[in-house]
């Protein structure tokens, strides 16, 4: 729905531009429209710690080894204004039918090889079996939860900036963005209800999980070949490989009900920071006029 | 001949219009229902539901009730059936609304005899107890207080049935081999319905 919007505005701001002119290109405000379509896999390594006194959710990033996990389509949006100013979307499905998956870059090049971008990026990824803490800790306990797959989509937003550096020799088209930002989760909450056994006993644990704002580094390196080249029309193929490292940590309050919603303790768990990879890479077509 | 069966046709075709049209007459006003009688049965909840014990043994730590308002006969299934034919057939297939005409201003449980060092013989135990009601209960949330289990009843509409059904959940464990309670529900009409139950604990 929030990307939804955000695609509303941005296509309402591509409007509210004046193209003004058509007759030369250095006069035009804007005069280089990009079009991408593009599958690609992505795969996410997280460490994993063994089990502590409290749930760690992080331990529960989806992470299966020799396999990919994640597979997407994405569409990208490039207008170029002002001859110096560049604006890209990337939208991406991730495992839905939904774009679940934002990148806005907004790039300033005052030199023709390099520059500066700033922007907007969210992605999703899945927690999985997270109530295994809890099952291993209270054997003597029923537990409950509101769905009965343990699964979760897990959001992470946050902004990026660095320096653009790039190439265009002939056909070709390279650049290489080195973006560093800062990233944190989504704040969720999860409910644990449970019952001793043999007892009327029953507590509930409510995990409103905080803020977690981390740097991270996210050099991206996209590849370009225009196979079909007009004078107003290219159409070519596009190649992208992005890879991100972060530390991940999600601290929580815990509140603890016990026999009814009234009696309840609090307490605020703080958890390790663990290594977060990501490696995308993703091949498609492009069309630019 | 032609004609014979064509009447036939006809009246089939007509009586088919009247099942479907019976079928959907149902009476959506609210129907009341005297509260006159209790039944208390105990409860199982030492495994992962609680379901009405066979017998009346339960575990110390695990001591609960299912109790049922009603009217003088139990009567889960309720239908209308206050028109003919079609109608008839088809008016139990319709689900009517029930409400108690009184409201129930409190529900007292008492042990009778002593049950362990903080429960004495004759004493109201409500505070050592929990509540659940049947209809809105799932394992993923918590119990209610007695006084909400009583403010959730009087808002209670039954969708089909005569019952207000509840359980409740003892937090007290017993010292001794048997307990016995007293439940009394007092109605806004003045009235004290009351069952008492002997349970064996171990």
């Amino acid at each position: 729905m929030k990307i939804g919007k955000t695609i509303g505005l941005i296509l309402l701001s591509f409007a509210a531009i004046p193209v003004v002119s058509q007759e030369t290109e250095k006069d035009a405000i804007i005069s280089d429209f990009k079009f991408k379509i593009f599958a690609g896999i992505r795969n996410i390594e997280c460490d994993s710690f063994g089990i502590d006194k409290n749930l760690d959710f992080v331990n529960a990033y989806y992470s299966e080894y020799d396999y990919i996990e994640y597979q997407y389509l994405g569409l990208n949006f490039g207008i170029k204004a002002w001859q110096k100013i560049e604006l890209n979307l990337d939208l991406l499905v991730v495992d839905s039918y939904v774009l679940n998956n934002l990148q806005a870059h907004l790039c300033y090049m005052p030199f023709k090889n390099l520059g500066f971008s700033t922007g907007y990026y969210s992605f999703d990824y899945f927690m999985n079996d997270y109530d295994y803490f809890y099952r291993i800790i209270y054997p003597d306990y029923y537990i409950y939860h509101d769905d009965n797959f343990y699964q979760k989509r897990i959001k992470d937003y946050g902004f990026l900036f660095g320096p653009v550096f790039r190439v265009h020799p002939k056909r070709f088209f390279v650049e290489l963005r080195m973006n560093s930002g800062f990233l944190t989760t989504k704040m969720f909450v999860e409910e644990f209800a449970m019952k001793q056994k043999n007892s009327n006993f029953r507590q509930l644990l409510r995990l409103e999980t905080h803020k977690a704002w981390t740097p991270l580094f996210y050099p991206e390196i996209k590849l370009e070949y225009n196979f079909l080249k007009k004078t107003d029309f290219n159409m070519g193929l596009n190649c992208r490989a992005s890879y991100f490292i972060q530390d991940k940590y999600l601290d929580y309050t815990l509140i603890r009900y016990e026999w009814t919603r009234e009696n309840s303790t609090e307490e605020i768990w703080f958890n390790p920071h663990h290594k977060f990879e990501k490696l995308e890479i993703d091949l498609g077509l492009l069309f630019s006029w | 001949m032609h004609r014979l069966k064509r009447s036939l046709y006809f009246l089939l075709l007509l009586n088919s219009f009247r099942i479907i049209y019976s079928c959907c007459n149902c009476n959506d006003s609210l129907n009341y229902f005297d509260l006159k009688t209790v039944t208390v049965k105990a409860l199982d909840n030492s495994q992962e539901w609680p379901v009405i014990a066979e017998d009346t043994t339960l575990h110390r730590n695990a001591v609960a009730f299912e109790v049922w308002l009603s009217d003088e006969e139990v009567s889960e299934w309720a239908c209308l059936t206050n028109s003919y034919g079609y109608n008839e057939l088809y008016a139990c297939e319709c689900v009517s609304s029930y409400k108690a005409k009184q409201n129930i201003d409190s529900i007292q449980i008492i042990s009778i005899g002593k049950y362990n060092e903080d429960i004495y013989q004759n004493q109201i135990i409500n505070k050592f107890c929990f509540a659940e009601s049947v209809y809105n209960s799932t394992l993923s949330d918590l119990y209610i207080s007695m006084d909400e289990l009583v403010e959730s009843l009087n808002n209670l509409v039954l969708s089909g049935s005569m019952v207000y059904k509840f359980r409740i959940f003892l937090n007290s464990r017993s010292i001794y081999r048997s307990a016995h309670f007293d439940f009394k529900i007092y109605l806004s009409d003045g009235s004290i319905i009351s069952r008492d139950i002997q349970i064996i604990i171990v």
